[in-house]
Order: structure tokens, then sequence, then C-alpha cells
């Protein structure tokens, strides 16, 4: 497990090192630069900002500098905030990001479960059509048609919780309920199907007939084998979590990362599209990582020797 | 026998299934008692309705399922029982074990856990003493080392293993009563030997009562005090397990006692020519060891050499893992092995694939499963000239679906069927489907990989009829492989017994069977044919 593990780590540096190169190079090969203005700068002058932040040098050289100081923990200037270094906005609202996206998940992970196991329980009666209906209407509508209509109710007519902002607990409320409801619905439908197939299965018959109270049968049993299929799509939650925060952070003016990911494209700050993509891009390959080591620990099936 | 000394009374049960087709009657007004101590068996074919007796009793209906009738267990009615009554009776008074014991457990519990768990529930035991009696009973089913294999999940050990620690889950509590549905259709013959011995043990020393369901009539001779012959639904005819046997008074049971399959195949002579010949045959799964990556090498195949004659059929026999089906296969290089394979004195064994289809039409395959080995989107005559598209492509349409007919009807099949698909038909039918695809391009080698094995035993019987009357009209040659030693005994003239990849012995079917040398071979006979001296032992 230790040794599956360290080897896992093992492999997520050279896929880092692809993405970073690969990203590296596309953005070079993108129209325009950072300092492109309305009014064109004079030649001397870009000339000069340009030899400042060493963008004369030959590509292959920017890269090595790039790489040589990444290894050193320096994300190298922002080009649009230029008095600071990458590494220094970034850890400014990653923080905020991950709460964000954390609890969401969380939230996602046991509403989606708990929902889908009482639906899966009373299949094909009122409350699993109750539940089907949401779930559907969940999975159908985008966290930006939710974020406004939330506001809308609970912050604009009612004045229950704040429509902007971060800080306090009630600030939360409403950017991670927005940014769950999708996923929720998505573990929910998940839930409901493993739910469904474990309780048909051979195991949960022996449960059964050896008289285990219902409880156990599926609280214990079925639960486990049920939650497999939601462990494994954790994954791929992390990284619509990840994307999704984007339009929540605007819609709810969050100071989280999300928000560099697009303007920092659209200006061509280059270290800073860089910073966005190794920080995404870390948190997805750990992410999954850390699922399929869960998944070991639920499922003694699955060892990596 | 009357209801005082009866532990479980079944009266006028009912059980049907409302599905999307109507309602299924699957028991029609079944009555029988059991004694305590006794054991029964209840017989019958696939579809009898047997099982749902048993679920019955549990609770354990399908959803869509519905019990009516009574079922006394000591006098009190448990059909009705709501859930938490039942529970205090069922894996306490009545247990049960099944057919499957792959999944029967939970895969995602270590084995001695599961034992536990009834022993908590009924008992409320605590963990350590739960745990002491865990092992205990591991020791009584005779696992071996039970304090490490308490730690085991199901997946880590064997089948035989398993269905021994579904036994001791069974046994945990002292059940007055123990169901055992088709406990040993899964196993081996020697493994399925042991279970019986065990539990004929345990009939002994615990005084449970034991109701046995299966379709199985030496398990029921050798082991059963009495039994209920079953078929759609109903019983047709009940009563001592000798007086069945010797005096069965229904057509039905008298089939059944008939469907043992019988005859014997004459060995062919030395000077028919060889079809198949391989040499040092080796069949490897898996890589040698790379960086960072385990070996994780199989030999499945060891050193086998094998000359199938003309007309000759070698059956192969071995437990499962031995190695048989890819043997089977790895002859027709359906799987890669190295070591020499002749076909009509051609060197086939380098011939690079794209070029050995022109031979696939002479070298065909049956597979045991006739459910998954049939496209099921796929008409009866397109699964059957199928091939002949490809190997007799100068056919005409209307040549080629006379010969897929003639072929059908060769096979026992209603060329007026040709339009139905396989799911319309019973397993015994997709067989012959099966059957008459590989025959209708005229092969000269079929290897038959367990063809009966998913069968009943009246339609196995006609369907090794089949396979002989095609043998000798078209002298073909089989490889017969097979688990089963009665119809390997009644089908092949040359026995070969695999063991660990390797063929251990082999001979003439006579001589195999009566004056067998290894200790291997003694006991996989032993366990198909003198089931009743090894019980008596007990």
């Amino acid at each position: 497990m230790l040794n599956y593990a360290f080897k896992r780590i093992l492999t997520i540096i050279p896929t880092l090192f692809a993405i970073i190169t690969l990203t590296f190079f596309l953005m070079r090969i993108a129209p325009g630069g950072p300092f492109d203005e309305e009014r064109p700068l004079a030649p001397a002058v870009l000339e000069n900002i340009q030899a400042s932040y060493g963008l004369n040098k030959p590509l292959i050289e920017q890269y090595f500098i790039y790489i040589g100081n990444l290894l050193q923990g320096d994300m190298g200037p922002s080009f649009v905030y230029r008095d600071k270094r990458v590494h220094e906005v970034l850890a400014e609202g990653l923080p905020i990001s991950i709460t964000l996206g954390g609890t969401a998940l969380l939230l996602a992970l046991i509403i989606g479960v708990f929902l889908g196991s009482i639906a899966a329980l009373n299949q094909n009666k009122k409350t699993d059509v109750f539940i089907v209906t949401f779930a559907t209407f969940g999975i159908t509508t985008p966290n930006y048609v939710i974020a406004p209509i939330l506001t809308l109710i609970f912050a604009l007519t009612f004045s229950i919780l704040p429509a902007t902002g971060w800080g306090s607990p009630s600030q939360m409320v409403l950017p991670v309920v927005s940014l769950a409801l999708p996923q929720i619905a998505i573990v929910t439908r998940l839930m409901r199907g493993s739910m469904l197939e474990a309780l048909k299965s051979d195991h949960i018959r022996t449960a059964r007939a050896y008289g285990l109270p219902i409880t156990h049968v599926v609280g214990k049993h079925a639960m486990r084998s049920a939650l497999l299929p939601v462990l494994s799509y954790l994954g791929p939650a992390a990284a619509a979590l990840m994307t999704g925060s984007i339009v929540i952070e605007q819609i709810f003016n969050l100071p989280g990362i999300g928000r560099y990911f697009v303007t920092s494209a659209l200006n061509r700050d280059y270290t800073m599209v860089m910073g966005t993509v190794i920080i995404v891009a870390t948190l997805v390959l750990v992410f999954n990582l850390i699922v399929d080591l869960l998944y070991t620990v639920l499922d003694p099936r699955v060892r990596y020797d | 026998m009357n209801t005082q000394t009866s532990v479980l009374n079944i009266q006028d049960l009912v059980v049907d299934f409302d599905t999307p087709d109507g309602v299924v009657h699957a028991v029609k007004g079944v009555s029988m008692a059991i004694a305590p101590g006794e054991i029964v068996a209840i017989v019958g074919e696939s579809g009898s309705g047997k099982s749902q007796i048993a679920m019955s009793v549990l609770g354990i209906l399908a959803s869509n399922g519905k019990a009516s009738g009574k079922i006394l267990f000591n006098d009190q009615d448990i059909l009705h029982l709501p859930r938490k009554e039942l529970n205090s009776i069922r894996g306490s008074k009545i247990s049960i074990i099944f057919q499957e014991p792959m999944t029967s457990l939970d895969p995602l519990y270590r084995v001695g856990e599961q034992i536990m768990e009834p022993l908590r529930a009924h008992k409320g035991l605590s963990r350590s003493e739960a745990k002491k009696r865990a092992l205990e009973l591991m020791r009584q089913v005779q696992i071996p080392d039970p304090e490490r294999r308490f730690k085991s999940f199901p997946n880590e050990m064997s089948g035989g293993q398993r269905q021994r620690i579904m036994i001791a889950l069974a046994l945990a509590n002292e059940p007055d009563i123990l169901i055992a549905d088709e406990p040993t259709t899964a196993l081996d013959v020697t493994t399925q030997a042991e279970i019986l011995k065990l539990l004929a043990e345990l009939n002994k020393q615990l005084g449970m009562s034991i109701v046995f369901i299966t379709h199985d009539l030496g398990i029921v001779e050798a082991f059963a005090e009495r039994v209920y012959v079953m078929q759609s639904g109903e019983v047709k005819e009940f009563g001592s397990t000798n007086a069945i046997f010797k005096t069965p008074k229904t057509e039905y049971t008298k089939t059944l006692l008939d469907a043992e399959p019988e005859g014997a195949k004459e060995p062919v002579k030395k000077t028919q020519d060889i079809v198949l010949e391989t040499e040092k045959m080796d069949v490897v799964y898996g890589h040698a060891p790379r960086f960072l990556q385990k070996d994780t090498r199989f030999h499945a195949v060891k050193d086998t050499s094998l000359r199938l004659h003309k007309g000759q059929t070698i059956g192969l026999v071995g437990e499962s893992g031995s190695g048989k089906s890819t043997l089977g296969r790895a002859l027709l290089r359906l799987t890669e092995s190295t070591g020499k394979i002749v076909y009509l004195g051609n060197n086939i064994d380098k011939v690079p694939l794209k070029s050995l289809k022109p031979l696939r039409e002479e070298l065909q395959m049956v597979f045991q499963d006739p459910y998954g080995s049939l496209s099921p989107r796929m008409t009866v005559l397109n699964i059957v000239e199928e091939g002949l598209q490809t190997h007799k492509p100068q056919l005409s349409k209307v040549e080629r679906q006379k010969l897929s007919l003639s072929t059908l009807e060769k096979v026992g099949l209603d060329p007026s069927v040709r339009n139905r698909f396989p799911h319309e038909f019973s397993g015994g039918q997709r067989q012959r489907i099966a059957i008459a695809r590989a025959m209708v391009l005229q092969p000269k080698v079929v290897v038959l990989d367990e063809p009966t094995s998913a069968l009943d035993r009246t339609v196995q019987k006609e369907v090794l009829e089949l396979l002989r009357s095609l043998q000798s009209e078209f002298s073909l040659s089989y490889i017969f492989i097979s688990h089963d030693l009665a119809v390997i005994k009644v089908m092949a003239d040359y026995v070969m017994v695999m063991k660990n990849g390797k063929i251990i012995e082999e001979g003439v079917t006579q001589e195999i069977f009566e004056r067998p040398r290894q200790n291997y071979t003694k006991s996989l006979i032993t366990s198909s044919f003198n089931l009743k001296e090894l019980l008596s032992e007990v």
C-alpha cells in the first residue's frame, strides 16, 4: 500500500512536468502578449519592458529559467499585477477556493449519499419519484442559473443571507449551496443506482436470510458496496467543482483563484496562467490519488502491489 | 407424519411472481414435512420451484414474489410474521447455505467478521466471545489455520473454503434446520464430496434437520433419507430415498432416474490418421518481472503432448483451474502457446493467425455457457449461417440458408424456429444452436468445453446423444473437456487427467476408470461414483 502510494506520487511528477511544458509553449503560440494594449507602446519602451521580464531571450532559455525558478518555489512575477509574484497572489486566493470547493464536495457527498439511499430503499414509491425529480432538476440546471435565483430569493427578497463577500459563515452559504447543488444531484443519482444494485446482490440476500437487523443489512453491507462507484466519481467531481468555482466566485464576488483563471488567460499574463494551471493540475492529480488510495481501504479486493 | 413430530411443516405453499409478462406460478400448492434430525432432499430440474420454497421459508423472495399458504416452524406460522419477529428465527433457528459461495458472502468484509455477525445479532455476544465462537466454528468446518483465515477476505479463498465459511455461518447459532440450496453445484467433485461429508457429520453430531435442494440424483441417493420430487411447481412424488430409487411411481421420476449418462465409446484403432497433435505445449499467462512490477507469470499448461486420431474422443478431466480449458483453446490457437501443433500433417503453431482463417472452419469449438456464447441480437438462422458467409462465400444466399436449416434439423431443432432469437430458447435448445453453428461448417475437430455442464440431466442426455450421432455420421474428432467424470466415462475413448497444468495420467477410458494409478485420479473417481460409500463412513 505505502509502496503503491509512493509509486503513484512518483508518477505525478512527470505528469505535472508534461502539463507545465505543454502549457508553457501553447501559451506562447497564442497570438498577442502581456503588454499589448489598445494604444501600442513605443517599440523602445516595449523592448525595455520585455528585457526586464526576460522575454527577449530565446523561448527555450526562458523555459529553463522558468523551470529553474519553479523548482525553488518561485512562479515568477505577474505581468498584470506588477508589484506581486504569482505565488503570492495565488496564496491569497487558494485557501478561499479550497474552502469553497471542499465544503461543496463534502455537502454533495453527505446529502447525495443520504438522498440516493433513501430513494433506493423506497424504489418506485413517492419518495423515490420526488428525489429523482429533484436530482434531474439539479443535473440539468447549471449553477450560473441557480446562483442568481438563490440570491434573488434569500438575499434580495428575504434578506436572510448576504449576497456577496467572504469571511463570515453566513456569506459561505449561498456560494457553497450553488456550487454543490449539481454535484448533490449527480451523487444522488449515482448512489441510488448503486444502492439498488447492492440491495439485489447475493450477499445482501445472505444478510437478510440470517436475520440481521435492517440497519445492519443496509447501513453496513449494502452501503459499503454502494459507495464504491460514488467514490470513483469523486475525482471527476473535484475537477468539476474547480471549474464550477470560476463562475461562482465571479457571481458572488469572492477573492478566490477562480477569477485569475479567466482574466490571466485573456491578458496573456503568462506566469499567472502557468501558476493557475499548476495549482489546478496538482489538485486534480492529488485528489485522484487520494480517491484511489481510499478505494483500497473500502474494497479489499483492490490491492496495488 | 403428523404436525407434532415435524420441525418444519409446509402446507399448500403457493408462490407467484408478478412479471411484465404476467403472473408466473412458481410454486403451486406444495406441502411437505421435515422431522427433527432428518435429511430430506428436494429434487427437480431448473425452474421446478424448489429454490423458491427455501426463499419463502426464510422470507427472502424477490420483491415481485408473493407467497401464501402456511409454513409452520414448531407449529408457529412464520410465513406471515413481521420482519422483526422473523429475524429472531432466521439465522438462528433456521439457516441456509446457497449455491454461489462466490457471491453469497460480502466481498468487502473479512470472513471471520461475517461469521460473528449472526452470533452477535441473535445471541448478543460481545466481540471477543463471538470471535472465540467463530474460530471454534471454523475449526468445526475444517478450515485449516483458522486464526489466519479469520482475517481473510472471501476472494482470497477457494470455492470449497468459501462454502465451508458459509456452513460455519449457518451453524453459528446451532439451528434446528439447515436448508442447503444446491450447495455443491459450483464446486469440483472432490470438494463436493468433502462438503457433503462435512454436512453428514454435522447432521449426526448436532442433530439438526437438513433440507437439501439439488438436481443431482447421485447426491440424493447417497445423502438423503427422504425425497420430494418436484416438477413445474408441484410435488410429483415423495417417499424414502430407497423406495423412490427402486420403485419410482411417476413417469417423471423415472425419466429423471433414467437421465444418468450411459453407454461407452469404442477406442479407435491406432492405425487411424492423426488429426491433431501437439508436442511440449506450454501456455504462460502474465509477464516476467519488470521494473517496479512483480512477476505475474502463471504457467497454465505445462509441457503437454496430445495426439487426437480421426473419430476419437479425448476426454480432458481435472478440477477447475487445472488448465483444461486453456489447453483446449491453445490447441485451436485461440490462446498463444509455445510448442508444436500439427494439424493433418501441417505445422500450424508458427502460421500467422490471418492465414489460419481457412483452417478455422475445420477446427470448431462449443462453449459451456449457451447463454453467453450466442449473440442475443441475431436470429438463429443468422447465427448458424454466419460461419458460412465467411468460409464459403461461393454459396448463394439460398444455398447457405438451405444448408443452415438442414443442420438445424440435424441437431433436432424445427427449421420453423429460424427467425427466433436465442433468449426464446431453453438452455438445451441453445446448446443445440451452438452445436449447429459449429457443425454447419463440417469441421474435422471440435473442442467441446463443458458442453453440458449448464444443462439439466435429462437435457444433458439428449445433447450427449446428439454429439454421439454427429460424431459417427461425420467421423468427427472431439476434445471433450469436462469436470464431470460420469459424462467423460460414456463419451470419451481416451482420457487425460490434468492437474495444475500438467497431464498426470492418460490412457484408454476403461483402463483409467478401472485401474487408476494416480491418487488424484482415484480421488476424482471415488468422489464421482462412490459417494455413497464415502458418506457411509460417517
